[in-house]
């Protein structure tokens, strides 16, 4: 095959008169040697003779094009000049332009390629309380920061607090729930408890069940917490104290700089919901079943007051109060019964809303 | 002339500008491409007035920078030429003008196989056979070894005799015919 490649170069190499005496023996030597190879000779020589026409171009509009050229010309020189002049700026735009890319590159890639962090909250002056994704509830504490990873997904429901938080854990036996702060672990399955993290100081207390407080990556530290005990981490001594609740208040925190609690005590109505049925007993009085169901998230209200309106028919109505004295607590319903004087009426209507209540103010850590 | 007026320039252009676009579109075959290529040659070399350092007559210089200019226009235009193949059918007869350049069948074909050739096989051909460059002036123009350019030639050679086949071995067969029916003839008498 190479053979035949510098064949077919030594006689385009002839045709176009390049081949020196001894090449050129060479080549006659091998149109010699058979039919076939003079026949490739023929049809190359043809190739060679019909391939000598050159196209021809009609129109050079050589003026025109002269006229075009200096054109171009003064053009360009015009854009060197400007160039040169702008050249700095322009380079240090490019290098500014540069440098931002850069920066949010790496932003981008910090946020969407760090594994780290999945969900991140950090509050300012004001208290904020969310739910988790397996339904726990959390308040977070003025200026704290809790953060989760992927991994809250897996094995352990791990997140990790900065400062203060309060969590309410919805049972999962077979995922703990753990609470890292820079010191302590807290694991637990589900119950309710306060994590304060200061400086030197983490300190546990325990609302309700049973909870596992050690120093992080000390197995042998751990305590166990249960309902109205608390313990402490200092990181100084480096040992796991543990004690009754001494201030019942630990939790009351969720309610102060609380945009939420704030709403919840001044449109009470809004958290109070209120249903009922009604039937006249045998002796013609009409017995009302009702409940209440608080949806505050803190707040604990007593002395609800009800706004009974009853009657036979829309112009000949009687009002009557009830006054419930029993606290309702957040997410607790409470039921009640209740009796109309109407002996004598002919009631066809039982209409009742909320219309007032009271906060029960003192700290209930429950 | 190596002292380059503006007027000496232009008229170095009125002089060589007509058969340096005819060389460019023998390369290109498209016109405007050959006017453009001969444009960026003459811009080139008043841009560089100053720095002009030549060992031979300028129209040399000019051949040269036109011959690589257009190879240069082949290599990085080659996908673009491509999808316009039938240019050729269209240059040579769309426009049968007086001095206009007859073709025959035959050299229509080569012309168009010659255009379907890689881009620096074809300039080495075209330059070789057209423009009657030497293998060593080809090398130079090309920036290429001259043993490159022979290779080129003898690739050229083959893919043409490959593509032409149907139309040139006819015309060889034909002629055998004639041989060997002159032959039979002479030995039957």
């Amino acid at each position: 095959m190479n053979d035949h490649h510098s064949q077919e170069a030594a006689i385009i190499a002839y045709l176009s008169n390049e081949l020196d005496e001894g090449g050129r023996l060479a080549l006659e030597f091998w149109l010699a040697e058979s039919e076939e190879h003079r026949r490739i000779f023929q049809e190359a020589k043809a190739l060679w003779k019909n391939s000598g026409k050159k196209l021809v171009l009609h129109h050079p509009d050589t003026e025109t094009e002269l006229v075009r050229l200096l054109e171009r010309i003064k053009k360009e020189e015009a854009a060197h000049s400007k160039n040169s002049h702008a050249f700095p700026g322009r380079r240090l735009l490019w290098r500014v332009a540069a440098c931002i890319l850069v920066v949010m590159l790496s932003v981008y890639g910090y946020i969407h390629l760090n594994p780290a962090v999945e969900f991140e909250r950090t509050t300012g002056d004001q208290v904020a309380s969310f739910y988790l994704p397996d339904s726990s509830r959390v308040w977070l504490n003025t200026h704290s920061r809790l953060s989760y990873t992927k991994a809250f997904h897996g094995e352990f429901r791990r997140v990790t607090l900065q400062g203060e938080g309060y969590f309410k854990v919805t049972p999962d036996a077979n995922r703990p729930f753990e609470v890292i702060t820079g010191a302590t672990t807290t694991r637990v399955l589900g119950t309710s408890f306060n994590v304060k993290a200061e400086d030197t100081l983490t300190t546990l207390s325990v609302t309700e069940g049973k909870v596992k407080f050690a120093a992080t990556g000390e197995p042998e530290s751990e305590v166990l917490v249960t309902t109205h005990e608390h313990a402490t981490f200092h990181t100084r001594q480096k040992t796991v104290t543990k004690g009754e609740v001494t201030d019942v208040g630990f939790a009351s925190w969720r309610k102060r700089n609380n945009p939420i609690y704030e709403e919840e005590a001044r449109n009470i109505k809004a958290f109070l919901h209120h249903q009922h049925t009604w039937k006249k007993n045998p002796i013609r009085q009409t017995i009302i079943n009702g409940r209440i169901r608080n949806t505050a998230s803190l707040t604990t209200y007593k002395n609800v007051v009800l706004l009974v309106t009853y009657g036979k028919s829309a112009d000949a109505t009687r009002v009557t109060r009830f006054t419930i004295v029993e606290p309702v607590k957040p997410g607790q319903e409470l039921a009640y019964q209740r009796r109309l004087v109407d002996t004598f009426t002919d009631t066809s209507f039982v209409r009742i809303v909320v219309e007032s209540a009271e906060l029960v103010l003192e700290d209930d850590a429950r | 002339m190596q002292d380059l007026s503006e007027k000496n320039f232009q008229d170095l252009f009125r002089q060589h500008h007509r058969e340096l676009c005819n060389m460019a579109y023998n390369l290109v075959n498209d016109p405007d491409a050959a006017k453009d290529i001969v444009q960026e040659v003459f811009a080139k070399l008043w841009a560089g007035r100053d720095h002009l350092d030549l060992d031979g007559p300028i129209k040399h210089y000019l051949f040269k920078a036109t011959a690589h200019t257009a190879y240069n226009h082949l290599r990085f235009q080659k996908k673009i030429l491509r999808l316009h193949d039938h240019v050729t059918d269209d240059t040579l007869h769309a426009h049968p003008g007086t001095d206009r350049v007859e073709f025959t069948e035959l050299e229509h074909h080569v012309r168009q196989a010659i255009d379907n050739l890689p881009p620096q096989c074809k300039t080495i051909y075209m330059l070789n056979r057209q423009e009657g460059m030497k293998y060593q002036e080809i090398a130079d123009v090309l920036r290429l070894s001259p043993k490159t350019v022979e290779n080129q030639m003898g690739i050229a050679l083959e893919k043409l005799r490959v593509a032409l086949k149907p139309f040139i071995t006819l015309k060889s067969f034909a002629a055998l015919a004639l041989v060997g029916w002159v032959c039979y003839y002479l030995l039957s008498l």
